[in-house]
Protein backbone atom coordinates (compact mmCIF):
# COMPACT_ATOMS: atom_id res chain seq x y z
CA UNK A 1 0.00 0.00 0.00
CA UNK A 2 1.60 3.15 -0.92
CA UNK A 3 1.20 6.80 0.70
CA UNK A 4 -0.59 8.86 -2.28
CA UNK A 5 -3.08 10.50 -0.39
CA UNK A 6 -0.86 11.69 2.38
CA UNK A 7 1.27 14.73 2.13
CA UNK A 8 4.02 16.53 4.82
CA UNK A 9 3.66 20.27 5.33
CA UNK A 10 4.70 22.99 7.62
CA UNK A 11 8.22 21.94 8.23
CA UNK A 12 9.93 24.33 11.34
CA UNK A 13 13.25 23.80 13.21
CA UNK A 14 12.92 25.90 16.50
CA UNK A 15 15.51 27.26 19.40
CA UNK A 16 18.32 25.29 18.69
CA UNK A 17 21.25 26.58 21.10
CA UNK A 18 23.93 25.00 23.24
CA UNK A 19 22.19 24.51 26.52
CA UNK A 20 18.87 25.88 27.78
CA UNK A 21 16.90 26.63 30.91
CA UNK A 22 13.87 25.42 29.39
CA UNK A 23 11.72 21.87 29.78
CA UNK A 24 11.45 19.93 26.34
CA UNK A 25 7.33 20.66 26.83
CA UNK A 26 8.37 23.98 26.29
CA UNK A 27 10.01 23.47 22.51
CA UNK A 28 7.83 21.36 21.61
CA UNK A 29 4.85 23.90 22.80
CA UNK A 30 6.43 26.82 20.70
CA UNK A 31 7.39 24.27 17.24
CA UNK A 32 3.09 23.21 17.77
CA UNK A 33 2.37 26.72 17.75
CA UNK A 34 4.92 27.88 14.66
CA UNK A 35 4.00 25.09 12.52
CA UNK A 36 -0.36 25.59 13.03
CA UNK A 37 0.66 29.54 12.23
CA UNK A 38 2.13 28.16 8.58
CA UNK A 39 -0.47 25.96 8.04
CA UNK A 40 -3.15 28.92 8.96
CA UNK A 41 -4.94 25.93 11.44
CA UNK A 42 -6.15 26.33 14.58
CA UNK A 43 -5.03 23.91 17.85
CA UNK A 44 -8.03 21.90 17.67
CA UNK A 45 -7.38 20.41 14.21
CA UNK A 46 -4.83 18.51 15.19
CA UNK A 47 -6.26 15.00 16.51
CA UNK A 48 -2.68 13.05 16.56
CA UNK A 49 0.48 13.98 18.31
CA UNK A 50 3.87 11.93 17.81
CA UNK A 51 6.50 13.01 20.05
CA UNK A 52 10.15 11.96 20.26
CA UNK A 53 12.44 12.98 23.20
CA UNK A 54 14.79 11.48 25.53
CA UNK A 55 14.71 14.34 28.17
CA UNK A 56 10.89 14.35 29.05
CA UNK A 57 10.91 12.52 31.89
CA UNK A 58 9.59 13.06 34.33
CA UNK A 59 7.13 14.04 32.12
CA UNK A 60 5.42 12.05 29.37
CA UNK A 61 3.58 12.04 26.11
CA UNK A 62 0.03 12.53 27.50
CA UNK A 63 1.34 14.78 29.97
CA UNK A 64 2.82 17.25 27.23
CA UNK A 65 -0.41 16.81 25.94
CA UNK A 66 -2.33 18.23 28.30
CA UNK A 67 0.37 21.31 29.07
CA UNK A 68 -0.19 21.62 25.17
CA UNK A 69 -4.06 21.70 26.00
CA UNK A 70 -4.53 18.91 22.74
CA UNK A 71 -7.19 16.89 22.82
CA UNK A 72 -6.27 13.41 20.79
CA UNK A 73 -7.47 10.60 19.35
CA UNK A 74 -3.92 9.67 18.59
CA UNK A 75 -0.98 9.77 20.56
CA UNK A 76 2.33 8.30 19.86
CA UNK A 77 6.18 8.31 21.83
CA UNK A 78 8.83 7.32 19.32
CA UNK A 79 11.81 8.15 21.06
CA UNK A 80 13.76 6.02 18.19
CA UNK A 81 16.93 8.62 18.64
CA UNK A 82 18.02 9.24 14.39
CA UNK A 83 15.09 7.30 13.16
CA UNK A 84 12.72 8.99 14.65
CA UNK A 85 11.66 11.50 12.41
CA UNK A 86 11.39 8.87 9.39
CA UNK A 87 9.50 6.63 11.50
CA UNK A 88 7.08 9.16 13.08
CA UNK A 89 6.38 10.74 9.05
CA UNK A 90 5.52 6.73 8.47
CA UNK A 91 2.82 5.75 11.11
CA UNK A 92 1.43 9.41 11.26
CA UNK A 93 0.59 8.41 7.40
CA UNK A 94 -0.47 5.25 8.23
CA UNK A 95 -2.56 6.13 10.85
CA UNK A 96 -4.99 8.88 8.59
CA UNK A 97 -5.29 6.41 5.83
CA UNK A 98 -6.67 3.91 8.89
CA UNK A 99 -9.21 6.76 9.22
CA UNK A 100 -7.74 7.09 13.27
CA UNK A 101 -6.33 10.76 12.90
CA UNK A 102 -6.73 13.60 10.31
CA UNK A 103 -4.15 16.02 11.49
CA UNK A 104 -1.14 14.48 12.93
CA UNK A 105 1.67 16.96 14.29
CA UNK A 106 4.84 15.08 14.57
CA UNK A 107 7.20 16.52 16.83
CA UNK A 108 11.26 15.89 18.12
CA UNK A 109 11.96 18.30 21.03
CA UNK A 110 14.36 17.90 23.48
CA UNK A 111 16.28 20.03 26.09
CA UNK A 112 19.80 19.79 27.49
CA UNK A 113 21.11 21.60 30.62
CA UNK A 114 25.16 21.45 31.34
CA UNK A 115 25.62 17.92 33.31
CA UNK A 116 22.60 16.09 30.76
CA UNK A 117 24.51 14.32 28.36
CA UNK A 118 26.76 13.09 30.58
CA UNK A 119 23.88 11.82 32.45
CA UNK A 120 21.98 10.61 29.31
CA UNK A 121 25.59 8.92 28.68
CA UNK A 122 26.05 6.85 32.27
CA UNK A 123 22.46 5.77 31.92
CA UNK A 124 21.62 5.03 28.43
CA UNK A 125 20.40 1.53 28.90
CA UNK A 126 20.88 -1.58 31.16
CA UNK A 127 23.79 -2.98 27.88
CA UNK A 128 25.41 0.38 28.46
CA UNK A 129 25.50 0.51 31.91
CA UNK A 130 26.67 -3.26 32.40
CA UNK A 131 29.27 -3.80 28.85
CA UNK A 132 30.21 -0.26 27.73
CA UNK A 133 30.18 2.80 30.21
CA UNK A 134 32.60 0.85 32.42
CA UNK A 135 35.23 0.78 29.52
CA UNK A 136 36.17 4.25 29.89
CA UNK A 137 33.08 6.09 29.85
CA UNK A 138 33.05 6.50 26.78
CA UNK A 139 29.83 6.64 25.60
CA UNK A 140 28.91 7.10 21.73
CA UNK A 141 32.17 7.99 21.08
CA UNK A 142 33.58 4.51 21.88
CA UNK A 143 30.92 2.63 19.99
CA UNK A 144 31.99 4.73 17.29
CA UNK A 145 35.58 5.02 17.32
CA UNK A 146 35.46 1.25 17.54
CA UNK A 147 33.24 0.88 14.35
CA UNK A 148 35.44 3.69 12.41
CA UNK A 149 38.22 1.66 13.17
CA UNK A 150 36.99 -1.34 12.01
CA UNK A 151 35.90 -0.14 9.33
CA UNK A 152 39.72 1.79 8.27
CA UNK A 153 41.21 -1.44 9.16
CA UNK A 154 38.59 -3.64 6.81
CA UNK A 155 38.90 -1.05 3.87
CA UNK A 156 41.80 0.88 3.79
CA UNK A 157 40.17 4.29 4.25
CA UNK A 158 42.21 6.64 6.37
CA UNK A 159 41.03 9.85 8.40
CA UNK A 160 41.65 12.35 5.99
CA UNK A 161 38.67 9.96 3.91
CA UNK A 162 36.12 11.17 6.92
CA UNK A 163 37.38 14.01 6.46
CA UNK A 164 35.02 14.81 3.15
CA UNK A 165 32.04 14.45 5.24
CA UNK A 166 32.87 17.24 8.21
CA UNK A 167 34.26 19.76 6.15
CA UNK A 168 31.72 19.51 3.17
CA UNK A 169 28.79 19.89 5.83
CA UNK A 170 30.33 22.69 7.68
CA UNK A 171 30.26 24.71 3.99
CA UNK A 172 26.64 23.81 3.96
CA UNK A 173 25.96 24.80 7.37
CA UNK A 174 27.17 28.18 6.62
CA UNK A 175 24.52 28.90 4.79
CA UNK A 176 21.90 27.54 7.42
CA UNK A 177 21.86 30.52 10.07
CA UNK A 178 20.76 28.01 12.72
CA UNK A 179 23.36 26.04 12.57
CA UNK A 180 25.28 26.20 16.07
CA UNK A 181 29.00 25.30 14.90
CA UNK A 182 27.89 27.43 11.56
CA UNK A 183 30.39 30.50 11.59
CA UNK A 184 32.95 28.66 12.04
CA UNK A 185 34.82 27.76 9.21
CA UNK A 186 36.31 24.26 8.93
CA UNK A 187 39.33 23.40 6.64
CA UNK A 188 40.72 19.83 5.87
CA UNK A 189 43.81 20.55 7.93
CA UNK A 190 41.60 21.62 10.75
CA UNK A 191 40.07 18.56 10.57
CA UNK A 192 43.44 16.54 10.64
CA UNK A 193 44.76 18.86 13.75
CA UNK A 194 42.12 18.40 16.24
CA UNK A 195 42.35 17.28 19.24
CA UNK A 196 41.72 13.05 19.87
CA UNK A 197 38.38 12.08 21.29
CA UNK A 198 38.53 8.67 21.21
CA UNK A 199 41.38 7.99 18.46
CA UNK A 200 40.51 7.37 14.94
CA UNK A 201 37.88 9.66 16.51
CA UNK A 202 38.88 13.64 16.99
CA UNK A 203 37.22 16.82 17.62
CA UNK A 204 35.20 17.05 14.40
CA UNK A 205 33.89 13.63 13.74
CA UNK A 206 31.90 13.97 16.94
CA UNK A 207 28.56 15.89 17.38
CA UNK A 208 27.99 18.58 19.61
CA UNK A 209 24.64 17.72 22.13
CA UNK A 210 22.58 20.79 22.01
CA UNK A 211 18.76 21.57 23.34
CA UNK A 212 16.42 22.16 20.28
CA UNK A 213 13.52 20.92 18.21
CA UNK A 214 11.78 20.46 14.76
CA UNK A 215 8.11 19.22 13.53
CA UNK A 216 5.86 18.68 10.74
CA UNK A 217 2.37 18.49 9.76
CA UNK A 218 0.93 15.27 8.35
CA UNK A 219 -2.74 15.24 6.61
CA UNK A 220 -4.27 14.24 3.73
CA UNK A 221 -3.24 15.89 0.44
CA UNK A 222 -7.18 17.18 0.07
CA UNK A 223 -7.28 18.96 3.28
CA UNK A 224 -3.38 20.81 2.42
CA UNK A 225 -4.89 21.53 -1.07
CA UNK A 226 -8.15 23.39 0.89
CA UNK A 227 -5.88 25.23 3.19
CA UNK A 228 -3.63 26.01 0.41
CA UNK A 229 -0.98 24.77 1.51
CA UNK A 230 2.63 23.73 -1.02
CA UNK A 231 3.22 19.98 0.59
CA UNK A 232 5.56 17.12 0.00
CA UNK A 233 4.49 13.47 -0.79
CA UNK A 234 6.14 10.24 0.80
CA UNK A 235 7.27 8.08 -2.01
CA UNK A 236 8.19 5.26 -0.16
CA UNK A 237 9.18 4.20 3.92
CA UNK A 238 10.69 1.96 5.28
CA UNK A 239 11.55 1.04 9.17
CA UNK A 240 13.83 -1.45 10.83
CA UNK A 241 15.10 -2.69 13.94
CA UNK A 242 18.17 -4.88 14.83
CA UNK A 243 19.26 -5.98 11.73
CA UNK A 244 22.64 -8.37 11.12
CA UNK A 245 22.48 -9.48 14.80
CA UNK A 246 25.30 -11.88 14.54
CA UNK A 247 27.75 -9.41 12.72
CA UNK A 248 30.90 -9.11 14.52
CA UNK A 249 30.28 -5.25 13.68
CA UNK A 250 28.08 -3.35 12.02
CA UNK A 251 29.21 -2.62 8.51
CA UNK A 252 25.63 -3.54 7.44
CA UNK A 253 22.37 -2.05 9.05
CA UNK A 254 18.82 -1.86 7.84
CA UNK A 255 19.56 -0.04 4.83
CA UNK A 256 21.42 -3.50 3.50
CA UNK A 257 18.02 -4.82 3.67
CA UNK A 258 15.50 -2.52 2.70
CA UNK A 259 17.30 0.02 0.37
CA UNK A 260 16.28 -1.31 -3.21
CA UNK A 261 13.02 -1.70 -2.20
CA UNK A 262 12.56 1.52 -1.18
CA UNK A 263 13.73 3.20 -3.86
CA UNK A 264 11.81 0.20 -6.11
CA UNK A 265 8.93 0.95 -4.18
CA UNK A 266 9.43 5.03 -4.97
CA UNK A 267 9.85 4.25 -8.72
CA UNK A 268 13.18 5.93 -8.91
CA UNK A 269 16.69 5.35 -9.74
CA UNK A 270 19.57 6.93 -7.46
CA UNK A 271 20.12 9.46 -10.02
CA UNK A 272 16.37 10.54 -9.96
CA UNK A 273 17.46 12.03 -6.48
CA UNK A 274 18.54 15.80 -5.87
CA UNK A 275 19.05 15.63 -2.16
CA UNK A 276 19.99 13.18 0.38
CA UNK A 277 19.82 14.24 4.50
CA UNK A 278 21.23 11.18 6.26
CA UNK A 279 21.65 10.51 9.94
CA UNK A 280 25.27 11.95 10.80
CA UNK A 281 26.43 11.15 14.58
CA UNK A 282 29.91 10.43 12.87
CA UNK A 283 31.08 10.42 9.45
CA UNK A 284 31.65 6.54 9.38
CA UNK A 285 27.65 6.31 9.38
CA UNK A 286 27.11 8.51 6.58
CA UNK A 287 29.49 6.67 4.94
CA UNK A 288 27.45 3.05 5.21
CA UNK A 289 24.05 4.63 4.51
CA UNK A 290 25.63 5.50 1.00
CA UNK A 291 27.01 1.94 0.78
CA UNK A 292 23.77 0.31 2.38
CA UNK A 293 21.62 2.08 -0.18
CA UNK A 294 23.77 1.39 -3.03
CA UNK A 295 25.13 4.43 -3.80
CA UNK A 296 28.31 2.72 -3.84
CA UNK A 297 30.37 -0.76 -2.56
CA UNK A 298 30.79 -1.34 0.78
CA UNK A 299 34.25 0.63 1.40
CA UNK A 300 34.03 2.76 -1.06
CA UNK A 301 31.92 5.58 -0.23
CA UNK A 302 34.85 7.83 0.60
CA UNK A 303 35.30 7.65 -3.11
CA UNK A 304 32.06 8.33 -3.78
CA UNK A 305 32.19 11.42 -1.84
CA UNK A 306 35.65 12.57 -3.79
CA UNK A 307 33.89 12.56 -6.83
CA UNK A 308 29.77 13.55 -5.75
CA UNK A 309 30.33 16.71 -3.10
CA UNK A 310 28.25 16.97 -0.66
CA UNK A 311 27.73 21.10 -1.05
CA UNK A 312 24.23 22.49 -1.74
CA UNK A 313 25.53 23.84 -4.72
CA UNK A 314 28.51 21.25 -5.33
CA UNK A 315 26.56 19.78 -8.22
CA UNK A 316 27.03 16.32 -6.57
CA UNK A 317 24.91 14.45 -4.26
CA UNK A 318 23.92 17.06 -1.93
CA UNK A 319 24.05 15.82 1.23
CA UNK A 320 23.14 17.19 4.87
CA UNK A 321 22.21 20.45 3.30
CA UNK A 322 21.68 22.31 6.44
CA UNK A 323 25.20 20.78 7.73
CA UNK A 324 23.91 18.20 9.86
CA UNK A 325 24.24 17.48 13.42
CA UNK A 326 28.01 17.83 13.33
CA UNK A 327 27.92 21.61 12.39
CA UNK A 328 23.39 22.18 13.13
CA UNK A 329 24.27 20.52 16.84
CA UNK A 330 22.30 17.03 18.00
CA UNK A 331 18.89 18.04 19.76
CA UNK A 332 18.76 14.46 21.35
CA UNK A 333 15.86 12.66 19.71
CA UNK A 334 15.03 16.10 18.14
CA UNK A 335 18.37 15.13 16.14
CA UNK A 336 16.23 12.16 14.77
CA UNK A 337 14.08 15.02 13.20
CA UNK A 338 17.21 17.16 11.39
CA UNK A 339 16.97 15.57 7.99
CA UNK A 340 13.18 15.00 7.35
CA UNK A 341 12.39 18.84 8.07
CA UNK A 342 16.12 19.74 6.56
CA UNK A 343 14.44 17.94 3.27
CA UNK A 344 10.90 19.33 3.24
CA UNK A 345 12.14 22.64 3.08
CA UNK A 346 14.48 21.63 0.80
CA UNK A 347 11.78 20.06 -1.56
CA UNK A 348 9.27 22.96 -0.85
CA UNK A 349 11.50 25.73 -2.14
CA UNK A 350 11.60 27.93 1.04
CA UNK A 351 15.41 27.02 2.18
CA UNK A 352 16.72 30.36 2.41
CA UNK A 353 20.62 31.03 1.52
CA UNK A 354 21.23 26.96 1.36
CA UNK A 355 18.49 25.70 -1.51
CA UNK A 356 19.36 23.07 -3.70
CA UNK A 357 18.16 24.68 -7.60
CA UNK A 358 14.94 22.66 -8.32
CA UNK A 359 14.77 20.13 -5.80
CA UNK A 360 12.48 17.37 -6.47
CA UNK A 361 12.44 14.07 -4.99
CA UNK A 362 14.84 13.37 -1.21
CA UNK A 363 16.34 10.77 0.16
CA UNK A 364 16.23 10.56 4.11
CA UNK A 365 17.94 8.45 6.24
CA UNK A 366 17.98 7.73 9.82
CA UNK A 367 19.72 5.32 12.48
CA UNK A 368 20.07 5.31 15.87
CA UNK A 369 19.67 4.03 19.71
CA UNK A 370 23.43 2.34 20.49
CA UNK A 371 21.87 -0.32 22.99
CA UNK A 372 25.49 -1.55 23.20
CA UNK A 373 27.64 -2.06 20.31
CA UNK A 374 25.61 -0.97 17.55
CA UNK A 375 22.78 1.01 16.77
CA UNK A 376 19.19 -0.67 16.62
CA UNK A 377 16.89 1.13 14.64
CA UNK A 378 17.64 2.39 11.47
CA UNK A 379 14.93 4.04 8.44
CA UNK A 380 14.74 5.28 5.17
CA UNK A 381 11.88 7.42 3.01
CA UNK A 382 11.79 9.08 -0.33
CA UNK A 383 9.99 12.29 -0.70
CA UNK A 384 8.87 14.25 -3.24
CA UNK A 385 7.50 17.80 -4.22
CA UNK A 386 3.86 18.08 -5.11
CA UNK A 387 3.60 19.24 -8.38
CA UNK B 1 29.05 4.48 42.63
CA UNK B 2 28.58 3.19 39.09
CA UNK B 3 25.09 2.16 38.37
CA UNK B 4 24.41 -1.51 36.83
CA UNK B 5 21.61 -3.54 36.20
CA UNK B 6 20.86 -6.35 39.30
CA UNK B 7 22.53 -9.19 36.28
CA UNK B 8 25.50 -6.40 35.45
CA UNK B 9 25.93 -5.62 39.17
CA UNK B 10 26.32 -10.20 39.35
CA UNK B 11 28.70 -9.55 36.51
CA UNK B 12 31.06 -7.10 38.13
CA UNK B 13 31.21 -8.73 41.58
CA UNK B 14 32.42 -12.39 40.10
CA UNK B 15 34.98 -10.45 38.28
CA UNK B 16 35.80 -8.45 40.94
CA UNK B 17 36.99 -11.94 42.30
CA UNK B 18 38.73 -13.08 39.99
CA UNK B 19 36.37 -14.97 37.87
CA UNK B 20 35.28 -14.84 34.59
CA UNK B 21 31.22 -15.89 34.61
CA UNK B 22 29.05 -15.54 31.42
CA UNK B 23 25.55 -16.10 31.09
CA UNK B 24 24.39 -19.41 29.75
CA UNK B 25 21.18 -20.55 28.99
CA UNK B 26 19.91 -23.80 30.68
CA UNK B 27 17.85 -24.69 27.75
CA UNK B 28 19.72 -23.93 24.42
CA UNK B 29 22.93 -23.32 25.90
CA UNK B 30 23.72 -20.17 24.05
CA UNK B 31 26.40 -18.06 26.14
CA UNK B 32 25.11 -14.52 26.18
CA UNK B 33 26.94 -11.10 26.73
CA UNK B 34 25.61 -8.39 28.01
CA UNK B 35 23.82 -10.26 30.45
CA UNK B 36 20.19 -10.13 30.28
CA UNK B 37 17.58 -12.13 32.31
CA UNK B 38 16.32 -13.88 28.98
CA UNK B 39 18.01 -15.85 26.48
CA UNK B 40 18.23 -14.10 23.06
CA UNK B 41 18.02 -16.78 20.97
CA UNK B 42 15.14 -19.35 22.59
CA UNK B 43 13.70 -16.94 25.57
CA UNK B 44 14.29 -19.19 27.86
CA UNK B 45 14.72 -17.31 31.54
CA UNK B 46 16.76 -20.07 32.80
CA UNK B 47 20.01 -18.46 32.70
CA UNK B 48 23.01 -19.94 34.71
CA UNK B 49 26.38 -18.07 35.66
CA UNK B 50 28.86 -20.57 34.09
CA UNK B 51 33.04 -20.06 34.46
CA UNK B 52 35.05 -19.28 31.33
CA UNK B 53 38.04 -18.58 30.23
CA UNK B 54 36.90 -16.84 27.18
CA UNK B 55 39.55 -16.51 24.37
CA UNK B 56 38.59 -14.82 21.16
CA UNK B 57 40.15 -12.26 18.56
CA UNK B 58 40.20 -8.23 18.35
CA UNK B 59 37.57 -6.72 16.12
CA UNK B 60 38.83 -3.36 16.55
CA UNK B 61 40.66 -1.11 19.37
CA UNK B 62 40.65 2.42 20.66
CA UNK B 63 42.41 5.14 22.65
CA UNK B 64 39.78 6.66 24.90
CA UNK B 65 41.53 10.60 25.23
CA UNK B 66 38.17 11.63 26.76
CA UNK B 67 36.27 10.20 28.97
CA UNK B 68 32.50 10.89 30.36
CA UNK B 69 33.58 9.05 33.40
CA UNK B 70 35.35 11.03 36.42
CA UNK B 71 37.41 7.80 37.40
CA UNK B 72 39.22 7.75 33.87
CA UNK B 73 39.79 11.30 33.25
CA UNK B 74 43.10 11.28 34.26
CA UNK B 75 45.56 8.55 33.69
CA UNK B 76 45.11 8.08 29.97
CA UNK B 77 45.04 7.44 27.08
CA UNK B 78 42.89 4.11 27.80
CA UNK B 79 42.88 1.62 25.12
CA UNK B 80 39.83 -0.22 25.17
CA UNK B 81 39.19 -3.45 22.21
CA UNK B 82 36.08 -5.02 21.09
CA UNK B 83 36.17 -8.26 21.26
CA UNK B 84 34.21 -11.20 19.37
CA UNK B 85 34.14 -14.18 21.78
CA UNK B 86 31.32 -16.17 18.89
CA UNK B 87 29.07 -15.90 16.40
CA UNK B 88 26.90 -13.11 18.14
CA UNK B 89 28.76 -12.34 20.94
CA UNK B 90 30.77 -9.59 21.78
CA UNK B 91 32.40 -7.98 24.75
CA UNK B 92 34.35 -4.62 25.10
CA UNK B 93 37.91 -5.05 27.16
CA UNK B 94 40.60 -2.88 28.81
CA UNK B 95 43.85 -3.62 27.27
CA UNK B 96 47.13 -2.56 27.93
CA UNK B 97 48.06 -0.91 24.87
CA UNK B 98 47.09 -1.14 20.85
CA UNK B 99 45.98 -4.19 19.64
CA UNK B 100 45.22 -4.80 15.82
CA UNK B 101 42.51 -6.00 14.41
CA UNK B 102 41.97 -10.06 14.46
CA UNK B 103 45.03 -10.06 17.32
CA UNK B 104 43.72 -13.41 19.38
CA UNK B 105 43.45 -12.44 22.78
CA UNK B 106 42.18 -13.71 26.44
CA UNK B 107 39.83 -12.22 28.43
CA UNK B 108 41.11 -11.61 32.34
CA UNK B 109 39.54 -10.20 35.14
CA UNK B 110 40.49 -6.91 36.22
CA UNK B 111 39.31 -4.50 39.32
CA UNK B 112 39.04 -0.98 38.08
CA UNK B 113 39.68 2.24 40.16
CA UNK B 114 36.89 2.29 41.81
CA UNK B 115 37.03 -1.68 42.78
CA UNK B 116 34.17 -2.73 40.34
CA UNK B 117 35.22 -5.95 38.41
CA UNK B 118 35.80 -5.06 34.56
CA UNK B 119 37.16 -7.53 31.82
CA UNK B 120 40.74 -6.71 30.72
CA UNK B 121 42.18 -9.00 26.64
CA UNK B 122 45.56 -9.48 26.89
CA UNK B 123 47.48 -11.57 24.20
CA UNK B 124 49.49 -13.78 26.70
CA UNK B 125 48.08 -13.83 30.78
CA UNK B 126 51.75 -12.62 31.83
CA UNK B 127 50.73 -9.50 30.89
CA UNK B 128 47.85 -9.36 33.33
CA UNK B 129 49.53 -7.63 36.11
CA UNK B 130 50.66 -4.60 33.95
CA UNK B 131 47.35 -4.37 33.02
CA UNK B 132 45.60 -4.46 36.40
CA UNK B 133 48.73 -2.32 37.55
CA UNK B 134 47.27 0.83 35.11
CA UNK B 135 44.24 0.44 37.89
CA UNK B 136 46.05 0.52 40.80
CA UNK B 137 48.10 3.67 39.94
Amino acid sequence: MDYADIVLTSPVSFGYSKFSEHSATWFAGNVLREMLSDAGLDKSAVDGFSLSSFSLAPDTAPSVTESLGLTLRWLANIPFGGASGVIAAKRAARTIQAGDANVVACIGADTLGPEDFKNLVANFSNATKDASYPYAGGGPNLAFALLTQAYMEKFGVVRQDFAQVSVEQRYNASYYEPALLGSKPLSTQDYLDSRAVVAPLHLFDCVMPCAGADGFLVMHADKARELGLAAVSIASAFECFNAFPDDAVQLRVGWSLYGQELLGNAGIKHADIDLMESYDDYPVVVMLQLEGMGFCEPGSAAAFLKEHSMRFDGGGLPHNTNGGQLSVGQAGAAGGFLGIVEALRQLLHVSENNQVPDAEVALVTGYGMVNYDRGICSSGMVLRRQG
Amino acid sequence: MRSRSRHGEQLSHHLAGGEIKLQQCEACDRVQYPPAEVCRQCLSDKLNWQTKSPSGRVIACVEVHRSYADDFAEGGPWWVASVSLGPGIVSYAHTLNHLAADTAVELVAIQDRLQHGVLGAVESLDQLTALQARFDK
